[in-house]
């Protein structure tokens, strides 16, 4: 790929979206409303947020939303009609801002939903997503991608890269479409010298020292034989069952199936689902292999920390801590993992 | 995609979020970690409180029944079939055979609107609403030793306390959000946790001391508490002094109560009961919170002021992180009963007996005021059992699961001349009506809720409503300008501008204020007075708290050889109320399907059951089949029921005994026989 890289103006950075979102791309950007950040669809006088820690809602609900219609149907006759929902993705969209951390995960998601079938709901919007990834500058209180190999850098599975540099954003380029969107608005570019190449490399290693929280990921093979270790215990007699942490996770890709009938018509859709929930494996008859919560909180710990690994060779973790940050008894991640494994 | 901050409409712990938008539908929602509640944190229903929204089931046409169905018909024809069936039957029965119930799940405006409206166009206090059957103890104990019927502190302060006693409240279950302050209090803060309970709960695993007493005792064991606190000196003699009265009657009755005989009544050990005084009394500050498992006895307003005393005689009320804390259920019940949805008060407790107050109302509403007390919920089911009453109107409730003794519930509905019910879904009240409204839902209006510590907080409209839906309070004036009553407004912000003028407590409390605030707590008399997060700082609301002399009365209905169960009923994380709602979201029904009896092992043992085997409960009002969890969670000869589950009713078997200032209805405490079914 290019080598070039490039700066823009932060002042220039709503500019150069309102002119993208001109280009019949959908633009989704961080921004602020109700005191908190979230990723919205970019609207002309929107103020972008560039410096912020990362949403507490991840980008997956662009891609999985919670809610998803897959299929209508209809009755006709003695049956019904079916029709694949047309996904609401049918213009390009570019989303803008979106963390290492969580380019990591959608990379997470992909392995599953392009395995033994193609979840052509899920990779058709990612399809036809520009990733404008950004590198965080201020790690949050329970952020640890680094420990995960997630960040606080990105090396691939992007189309644009920027870091914040001070007065200017530094752009990586990493597709041919990521180039190409620089060249519908080049107005906005400059080509990036050696200076602030260095300015870049600054900033990362700046940041990788500002992380409160590490998880000794070496360790992690511990796990294994933990499977006994009462901390799961003390964590689940904690646990309010409140779901929050799959449905926050930007690599929890479980969902749940239904079907709503109104009068003749129909739709099938589906939503996210989580190990947490007890009705997540309980079977017809009742009889549930996970009907204590302290099995739930080790599925859910195994699978994002070993046994995902065991068969895609990567973590289902990418340390992003919103797991933590939206959980209302405060059971933290890293602390109770480290625990677990002796970790530091 | 659009996000839109709201109020979550299930418990009063008033969490708030973003719905998720996409092509006019609500797909999710989004926590927001700004909120001083919620903080980016909900619970599982916060986290599915889209998914009814948009269930087939919701009801989209007007019904009116024709031949004994409901069919659907014109807004037209069902307004004007309410509004002139009301008349016929308040000019040929006169007003006071109309009663109204209002709803603590809609806002504070439709509450108003409705108890207006049961006012001024009918001309009956007749008006009440669910509140009645959680915490109409709290408001009429609380009232009578403090001044007023509230949560005295507020949420957060909760995390700084170092004594908390929790008495009547599986708060993990029902008010998810506050009690992970209590969580947090114990593991950060040091904080003791003292629970009082029958049965094992979660929060069980944290309290360093859990007394599980006999169901409806709880009068016995405060007393004895007291009784201990005395005579080891560990009373606040200067609190006692300056800032209450009746202190020396109460004294005199609680000297009576000894560890030991307290024992006896209540089965918690008299040394357990020394640790509770003790413990409790030498905290710096102490909280007190309770809900129904205080509320809901023939003794519910004697079990409150009990707790009162319990605050006052260690001086923990007025201060930071102490009080008195009732834990309301609904969303909004504290917004219904501040509104005035009550058949003794208008808005912010101003009393119907006060001749200026009424004279006030009168004026601004252009009616004459009625003076005599209404009936309260189970009243009006009673006086249309007995033919008094003749109409009733019912916004948003759903008495045929909620109230106790349901097949006399349905006898006294079925003898109406006249039934209409606005509802969003076809509850099992709204089967039996003879017109259903449509309502909107609260991702489709806007309009605020009060949570439990007095905040009032704003819903916001998501979407559109489904079909022909209606805002509730738009539905209720309707009705009233079709009765000959010019009640008009613009919009939910309208008629809280008329709340403010009539409402000391509400007076400051206008949406830009709430907006930017994130809500306000009332007491909040001018518009720039910031709210009040504690009540009764130097002064009580009544002056001088007052001590009540309490003695201990068992339950209307005990055991016996025919009945030899004590049933308690209950709630449960994964579901609200009647089910209404989270019946309707799929994440939530799938999490509990169905109802269940939670019995002993030993029980279960001896009428031969095992866990998930069917079981019929029996009591002397009616019988249920269900299937039994069995659990050492809850003593030998102890049975619990949630009352969610229209299949398995809880609300067939209880008793409708009521205690005798609040009304409240014993859902606590009946006698109960269980068998095991083939
Ligand atoms: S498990 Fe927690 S820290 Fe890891 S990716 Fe998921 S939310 Fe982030
Ligand atoms: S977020 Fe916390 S309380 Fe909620 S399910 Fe996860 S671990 Fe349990
Ligand atoms: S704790 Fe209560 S207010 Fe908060 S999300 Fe749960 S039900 Fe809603």
């Amino acid at each position: 790929m290019a080598e070039k890289a490039y700066t823009v103006k932060l002042g220039d950075v709503s500019r150069l979206l309102g002119k993208i979102a001109k280009e019949k791309y959908d633009v989704i950007v961080p921004t602020t409303q109700d005191g908190d950040v979230l990723y919205l669809p970019f609207k002309d006088g929107m103020g972008v947020v560039m410096d912020h820690g990362n949403p507490l809602t991840p980008p997956k609900e662009f891609f999985l939303p919670q809610t998803d219609e897959l299929v209508k149907y209809k009755k006709e006759g003695k049956g019904f009609k079916a029709e694949v929902a047309k996904s609401s993705l049918d213009c390009k969209r570019v989303l803008f801002g979106i963390r290492p951390c969580d380019v990591h995960a959608l990379m997470c998601i992909d392995l599953p939903f392009k395995d033994t079938y193609d979840d052509s709901y899920y990779l058709q919007k990612r399809a036809n997503t520009l990733i404008l990834a950004m590198t965080c500058n201020e790690p949050g209180d329970n952020c640890f991608c680094a420990s995960m190999g997630c960040g606080p850098d990105l090396d691939d599975n992007y189309d644009l890269l920027f870091t914040n540099i001070g007065d200017m954003l530094y752009v990586k380029v990493g597709t041919d479409e990521g180039k190409n969107l620089i060249d519908t608005a080049p107005e906005f570019f400059d080509e990036a010298d050696k200076k602030d190449a260095k300015a870049r490399s600054a900033k990362i290693k700046e940041v990788e020292n500002k992380f409160k929280r590490k998880l000794d990921t070496k360790k992690l093979g511990r796990l294994k034989d933990k499977f006994d270790d009462p901390t799961w215990q003390e964590m689940a007699d904690r646990c309010i069952k409140c779901g929050g942490c799959n449905y926050i996770c930007p690599s929890c890709y479980c969902f749940n199936v239904v079907d709503r009938t109104y009068g003749d018509d129909g739709v099938r859709e589906r939503s996210w689902d989580g190990c947490m929930l007890e009705g997540f494996t309980r079977m017809a008859g009742g009889a549930n292999p996970r009907q204590a919560n302290v099995e739930r909180m080790k599925q859910r710990y195994y699978h994002k920390l070993q046994y995902f690994n065991d068969r895609y060779g990567r973590h289902l973790c990418v340390g992003c801590g919103r797991c933590t940050d939206v959980c209302p008894v405060e059971i933290n991640m890293v602390d109770y993992v480290n625990k677990i494994i002796g970790g530091a | 995609m659009e996000k839109v901050i709201t109020t979550c409409p299930y418990c009063g712990s008033g969490c708030s979020y973003f719905l998720c938008v996409e092509d006019g539908k609500v797909i999710g929602v989004a926590p927001n970690r700004v909120h001083p509640i919620s903080k980016g944190r909900l619970c599982v229903k916060g986290w599915n409180a889209h998914e009814f929204v948009h269930h087939p089931g919701r009801l989209t046409k007007p019904l009116i029944r024709k031949g004994g169905n409901l069919v659907e018909a014109s807004w037209d024809e069902a307004l004007d079939m309410v509004a002139n069936r009301l008349k016929g039957i308040k000019e040929k029965s006169g007003s006071d055979s109309i009663g109204v119930l209002s709803s603590a799940k809609c806002t504070n405006e439709e509450n108003f609107v409705m108890m207006k409206f049961a006012r001024a166009v009918i001309g009956t206090n007749n008006v009440d609403h669910c509140a009645r059957l959680c915490h109409a103890s709290t408001v009429a104990g609380l009232a009578r030793a403090f001044g007023s019927g509230a949560m005295t502190n507020s949420i957060d302060e909760l995390e700084h306390a170092d004594v908390i006693l929790v008495t009547g409240s599986n708060t993990i279950e029902q008010h998810p959000l506050i009690a992970v302050r209590i969580l947090k209090a114990v593991r950060d803060h040091g904080a003791k946790l003292i629970l009082v309970d029958p049965r094992s709960i979660q929060l069980s695993k944290f309290a360093v001391i859990h007394a599980k007493h006999k169901p409806g005792t709880d009068v016995a064991w405060i007393n004895g508490v007291m009784n201990v606190i005395i005579n080891e000196g560990l009373a606040d003699e200067e609190f006692i002094k300056t800032r209450t009265e009746g202190f020396e009657e109460m004294k005199k009755l609680v000297m009576d109560y000894t560890p030991e005989k307290v024992e006896e009544i209540t089965t918690i050990p008299a040394d357990t009961i020394r640790e509770i005084a003790r413990t409790y009394a030498r905290a710096s500050a102490a909280s007190i919170v309770y809900s129904m498992g205080i509320t809901q006895h023939t003794t519910g307003t004697d079990n409150v002021l009990s707790c009162a005393n319990l605050a006052m005689i260690t001086g923990n009320v007025g201060k930071p992180s102490t009080g008195v804390n009732p834990l309301r259920g609904q969303n909004n019940v504290q917004g219904a009963c501040d509104l005035g949805a009550l058949p003794v008060v208008y808005s912010g407790y101003q009393s119907v007996a006060d001749e200026n107050v009424r004279k006030k109302f009168s004026e601004a509403w252009g009616a004459e005021m009625p003076s005599a007390p209404g009936l309260t919920v189970v009243e009006m089911v009673n006086a249309a059992a007995d033919g008094k009453l003749k109409g009733l109107y019912i916004m948003g409730e759903n008495p045929m699961l909620s109230d106790p003794d349901l097949s006399h519930v349905k006898e006294g509905l079925e003898k109406l001349e006249f039934l209409v019910v606005q509802d969003i879904f076809l509850t099992e009240t709204a089967e039996l009506a003879d017109v259903v409204l449509p309502a909107e839902s609260y991702a489709e209006k806007t309009g605020t809720f009060t949570n439990t510590e007095r905040r009032v907080q704003l819903v916001n409209k998501a979407v559109e409503a489904p079909g022909e839906a209606r805002p509730d309070w738009d539905i209720v004036s309707d009705v009233a300008r079709r009765m000959g009553y010019d009640m008009k407004y613009n919009s939910a912000e309208d008629i809280m501008t008329e709340i403010n003028k009539l409402t000391p407590s509400y007076t400051g409390i206008t949406y830009q204020r709430i907006r930017e605030n994130w809500g306000l707590a009332w007491p909040c008399p001018t518009l720039d007075h910031p709210g009040t997060p504690y009540l009764h700082k130097d002064k009580f609301t009544r002056g001088l708290g007052s001590f009540h002399a309490v003695p201990f009365k068992p339950p209307a209905e005990e055991t016996d050889d025919e009945y030899p169960f004590i049933l308690s009923t209950g709630r449960m994380l994964e579901h609200f109320h009647t089910g209404t709602m989270t019946r309707r979201s799929d994440t939530l029904d799938r999490e509990v399907p169905k109802g269940f009896i939670e019995m002993n092992p030993k029980d279960a043992d001896a009428i031969g059951v095992r866990n998930n085997w069917p079981v019929r409960v029996t009591t002397r009002r009616g019988s249920v089949v269900t299937t039994a969890r069995v659990t050492d969670g809850i003593p030998e000869k102890m049975l619990f029921m949630p009352f969610h589950f229209r299949e398995a009713a809880a609300n067939m078997l209880t008793n409708p005994a009521l205690d005798p200032i609040a009304k409240i209805p014993e859902f606590k405490v009946c006698a109960a026989t269980v068998e095991g079914v083939q």
